[in-house]
This record gives C-alpha cells, sequence and structure tokens, in this order.
C-alpha cells in the first residue's frame, strides 16, 4: 500500500539515549493519525525529524513517495505545530500569519482573515499576541501551521490548555479540514479520550519504540463497550449470533467471544444461547476506556 | 530566499526593540553634544568653588567636578586644574560624528541591536514554524543579512541626524564640516558594523541566545588590553616584529578606530573576511543542528 508518510526504523539517538528507537509509522492520506505516548515517550522527537526540525541518528521515512534529500525538498507540503506555538508577542495574530505567508511565498488575497476564522481568531484585530490566553495561542499555532495549504500537519499536542469549547471548535476544525481539504494530519495528545474522538488511525509510543500501530476501527473494538462471552464452544456460539442477526463480533480466544453491538439485548442474546445448546460459562459487558488500554499496553499507571 | 529577506524585514519593522535602539541611538548623540556644551560651565562653577575653597582656606573639590565629563572634543581633564577648558565656539557635525564613532558606544548599540533582532526567532519559537519548510535551512543566516545592513545604517543615521539637530539647537555657531571624508568613513563603519553583526549573528546561533551577543559588544571594548598584552607575548616569544599589533587584524579595531585607520585597504579586507567567516560558519551550523 502507498502511504503518505512511513518511516523505516527512524532512530535519534542523544549519546546513550534512545529517544527514538527503531520507529515505523505508516500515514495514509486523509487520516487523521493520534500518536499517543506520554511525556518523554518520544512523540515530540519523532514529530521534528518528520517534519524536518530535526535530523534522524539512522533510519529513514518516505513523504509523499519520496525519500532522503527528496523528502526535504517537500517540506513545503508539511505544516507544523512543534510543542507550544511560536509567535512574537508583540505582534498581532494576523502580523504573525502574515510574517510566514511572507516567508513561504504565500500570496492569496485574505489567506490570513480565512486562516484566523478557522481557528476562531477573526475577532482579535489588533491585539498583540503577548496578551492572549494559553488556548489563543494554541489556535494561533494551528492557524500557523495551516499556512500554505499543508497536505501534512503536524500538531504536537494542539489541545493542550484548551477550554472545553475550545477542544471542540479545535476538534471540528480539524475534522473539517479534514474532510473538506483532505488534508492528512498527525496529532500527539496525552487527552486520550479527546484524540480518540476524532482520529482515524493510531500509534502507540513507549519510551521511544512504537508499541502499536492500529485503525480506529480496531482501537474502538479493543477499548469500546462490549459483551464479552466465556463459552467452551466458540462455533456454535458463532453460529448462534449468526442467526440472530449479529454481524459485529470477534472469537478472541479458545473461550472467549467479543461482541460489539446488542448491548440492550443482552438477555435476548443469553436466551439464544441457551435455546441453541451453547454452554455460558459467562456473560458481562465490559467498558474500556482509551487511557484504560493505554496503560495495560504499556504496563504503567503513571501520566499519559 | 527573498521571501525569508522580506518576512525578516516584515518583523523587524513590526519589532519595538528596534525603534527603542534607534532611540536610544539618538539619545547618546543628544548626550554627547550635551556633554560638551555643558562642560565650559561646569568648568566655571568648578572654579567658582576652587576659588571659595580657596578663600574659605578648605581643600579644593576639583576632581568631584571635572570626573566624567569629557567625551573628547574639547581635549584632556589632566594638568592644572585652574587652566581654563577652551570652550567649543562652533559646533562640526563631522567632529562629533568621528567621536561617535571612537566612543565604543557603537558596538555595544550595534551589538545590543542586532542581537535582539537576529535571535527573536529562535528566542520566541518562530523558527519553529518555519523551520522545517525552509531549505535548505542556512539561508536563515544569510537572509538575515540584508536586515542586519539596514539596522546598521540606520543606527549611524540616527545617531548622525541626532548630533546635527542638537548641535543646531545648542550651538549659534554650525558647521557640516568634512561631509565627504565623514561620509566615507561611515560607509567604511557600515561595512564592518554589517560584519560586527554578522559576528553577533554567529554567537547568537551558536549560543541560542541573545546575551551571547550582547556581551561581545561589551567585551570588545575592554580587548585593547588583551591586545597589547598579546602582542607583547607575540613579540618577546614567538618572533613577532618589533611594533607588532595584534589589533591591526581585529574587526573591533578598525569599528572603533575607522577615523584614524591608515590602510582603508585592510580595514575593509578584515571586514570581508570577518563578515564571510560568520556567515559561512552560522550558515553550516544552522544547517547541521537541529531547531529546538
Amino acid at each position: 500500500m502507498d502511504y503518505l508518510l512511513s518511516t523505516e526504523n527512524l532512530t535519534k539517538q542523544y549519546k546513550n539515549k534512545k529517544a527514538v528507537d527503531s520507529v515505523n509509522i505508516h500515514v495514509r492520506q486523509g487520516d487523521i493519525y493520534g500518536l499517543i505516548g506520554r511525556n518523554g515517550a518520544g512523540k515530540t522527537t519523532l514529530m521534528k525529524m518528520i517534519s524536518g526540525l530535526a535530523a534522524s541518528s539512522s533510519g529513514s521515512f518516505t513523504l509523499f513517495g519520496e525519500e532522503g534529500g527528496a523528502a526535504g525538498r517537500i517540506m513545503n507540503r508539511v505544516g507544523t505545530l512543534i510543542e507550544e506555538p511560536g509567535i512574537y508577542g508583540d505582534m498581532s495574530a494576523y502580523g504573525n500569519l502574515h510574517a510566514k505567508c511572507i516567508a513561504l511565498g504565500v500570496r492569496g488575497r485574505d489567506t490570513e482573515r480565512k486562516l484566523l476564522e478557522i481557528v476562531g481568531l477573526a475577532d482579535t484585530g489588533k491585539k498583540p499576541v503577548g496578551k492572549f490566553s494559553m488556548g489563543m495561542r494554541q489556535r494561533l499555532g494551528i492557524a500557523l501551521a495551516l499556512v500554505g495549504d499543508p497536505d501534512l500537519v503536524i500538531l504536537d499536542e494542539p489541545i493542550n490548555g484548551l477550554d472545553p469549547q475550545g477542544i471542540a471548535e479545535v476538534r471540528a476544525a480539524i475534522e473539517r479540514l479534514n474532510k473538506e481539504r483532505r488534508i492528512t494530519f498527525i496529532i500527539s495528545s496525552h487527552i486520550l479520550g479527546e484524540l480518540s474522538k476524532f482520529a482515524s488511525r493510531y500509534g502507540i509510543i513507549h519510551n521511544g519504540a512504537l508499541l502499536q500501530e492500529l485503525s480506529g476501527e480496531e482501537l474502538s473494538q479493543r477499548c469500546s463497550r462490549k459483551i464479552l462471552l466465556t463459552t467452551s464452544d466458540t462455533p456454535a456460539a458463532s453460529t448462534v449470533l449468526e442467526k440472530a442477526g449479529i454481524r459485529k463480533y470477534r472469537v478472541t480466544g479458545k473461550n472467549t467471544v467479543e461482541i460489539y453491538e446488542g448491548f440492550e439485548q443482552t438477555a435476548e442474546i443469553n436466551a439464544a444461547f441457551v435455546a441453541g445448546g451453547v454452554p455460558i460459562n459467562g456473560i458481562a459487558v465490559v467498558n474500556q476506556e482509551l487511557e484504560d488500554y493505554y496503560l495495560e499496553l504499556t504496563g504503567g499507571t503513571g501520566n499519559v | 530566499m527573498f521571501n525569508l529577506v522580506k518576512m525578516n524585514f516584515y518583523r523587524m519593522f513590526h519589532q519595538k526593540s528596534f525603534y527603542v535602539c534607534l532611540a536610544v541611538t539618538a539619545l547618546i548623540g543628544w548626550f554627547m553634544v550635551f556633554l560638551v556644551w555643558m562642560t565650559p560651565m561646569m568648568e566655571e562653577k568648578a572654579r567658582e568653588a576652587r576659588e571659595l575653597a580657596a578663600q574659605e582656606g578648605q581643600k579644593s573639590a576639583t576632581g568631584e567636578f571635572q570626573a566624567g565629563f569629557f567625551v573628547g572634543i574639547s581635549g584632556g581633564t589632566e594638568g592644572d586644574p585652574n587652566e581654563e577648558m577652551p570652550v567649543l565656539e562652533e559646533f562640526n557635525v563631522s567632529d562629533f560624528t568621528y567621536q561617535f564613532c571612537y566612543s565604543g558606544f557603537n558596538v555595544i548599540l550595534l551589538s545590543v541591536g542586532v542581537s535582539l533582532i537576529v535571535n527573536s526567532e529562535s528566542k520566541r519559537g518562530y523558527i519553529k514554524n518555519i523551520g522545517g519548510q525552509i531549505r535548505p535551512r542556512g539561508m536563515f543566516i544569510a537572509a538575515k543579512l540584508p536586515v542586519i545592513l539596514f539596522e546598521v545604517a540606520a543606527m549611524y543615521a540616527a545617531a548622525v541626524l541626532s548630533l546635527a539637530l542638537f548641535g543646531r539647537i545648542y550651538y549659534n555657531k554650525y558647521t557640516l564640516g568634512d561631509v565627504a571624508g565623514v561620509g566615507k568613513i561611515l560607509l567604511l563603519q557600515i561595512l564592518l558594523g554589517v560584519a560586527f553583526g554578522a559576528l553577533v549573528m554567529l554567537l547568537c546561533t551558536i549560543a541560542r541566545n541573545a546575551a551571547a551577543g550582547i556581551l561581545l559588544g561589551v567585551a570588545v571594548n575592554m580587548t585593547p588590553i588583551l591586545y597589547g598584552f598579546l602582542s607583547k607575548l607575540a613579540v618577546a616569544y614567538l618572533g613577532a616584529p618589533e611594533g607588532f599589533n595584534v589589533s591591526m587584524y581585529t574587526l573591533e579595531y578598525y569599528l572603533m578606530s575607522a577615523v584614524e585607520v591608515p590602510d582603508t585597504a585592510r580595514a575593509v579586507t578584515v571586514g570581508l573576511v570577518y563578515l564571510l567567516l560568520a556567515t559561512g560558519l552560522g550558515w553550516f551550523i544552522m544547517e547541521k543542528r537541529d531547531i529546538v
């Protein structure tokens, strides 16, 4: 499969410590790729490497089908917001955007105003950015990343410091840009609940290594609400489920079946199993949040 | 490259520090004129104080009045304390411009002004917004040279205009002096100033900090002592010819004494060498180092 971005054993080593260790991520055109990891897991370093801000110690990445130096030359198609937004405090939001438009040679009329509208800062006028709240700065950082109509936008903790309304606005803006302009996003966040609302693909990174890469569907199957059935006859259980019209289920072990629909019909499902002569050892509705899944995967309870 | 230059100009014109530096330069111009204008009056007061003290049989307080009020136009401060200070009859803009170039203020102002402009991109983190998209990254260094040139020229212009304006205000007799001569010196000063700016930019790039560049401005005012010592060492132990002077190969020597430079060609060469070396090294560092 052709990927918009793929890395091959991408590594960043600082003296004796590997901040990023042989990471292979795969991002498709149109993805909203959520990069999940604790503070210090290596998310920012990885993002810096693929946005051209830092050199890799070893490994490589392919961007828009180009590798190495050729990939470096098309970095103008990549917008970035890494860590805190870099802004001039004594200039207005418009001024900050205009400076980047000049640097990239963006000459469209009203580009700055349109970007400010997208991130909800259109009414800030000449107010110096130094007087902006954290959330407003963050939104300006996103607008800066969007200058030049990039095809890939890399956002490092974009919803940091935003209030619930700000988070919802940013989420809506990202989803809109993703759908309308087909912009691909790579977004890191430690607010996993929020990320899970709009990401379509995930990479879980821990201690510099990529633990797992999975689609939104796969993740929701592993994390979301499910009916956990324990039986000694999984083939018979599958037949009963098919007959009952339940399609979203998966046999996950020798004795376990996970069902992802029909949460309100557990009594009926149970009755169908009994009627079908399927031996049931246990049936329960299980809820697992993304945070729980992440912690289970990384084997810790620290700061996500 | 051209876009980066335009962005740098846009940013500089929207940065308060640029205007503050120009205002401080103009203020120093005023201060120089004011001190020279005030010196005879202070001398008069000092003389009166001495006379009064002599009448009352007390000790003279001469030193207290003389300290720190001479910028060089009126002559030295040593000798007979009762000697009359020469009064400046006619204000000469060219002479005062030379004095500004001698004063060392120019170097300090340049280092502060340039440091604040060239480092703001890194300090504010703005470079992270564009650092990945601009290739080769060394262009960030080269694109700042036109801005440094403009700032250096603007600072000298502010100084000269301030000297001319306040000279006009404080003195009845007024002349522009040797305009062609001072123009030539100013051109040389601007070239050397840009080279010094490139050096400041290099230090700011290496240290990722404006303080390093500002420190350079302060430090070069103290280098004559160091260079004198090094020159003596070179003559005594390295077989350098008698009269060898390390300063002749340093940028700040020409920057702070361009008026007296006998060999303009050497001054230009030193300036260009520093400019190219600092820019080249800055470019190399920018290319090789990660943006943080």
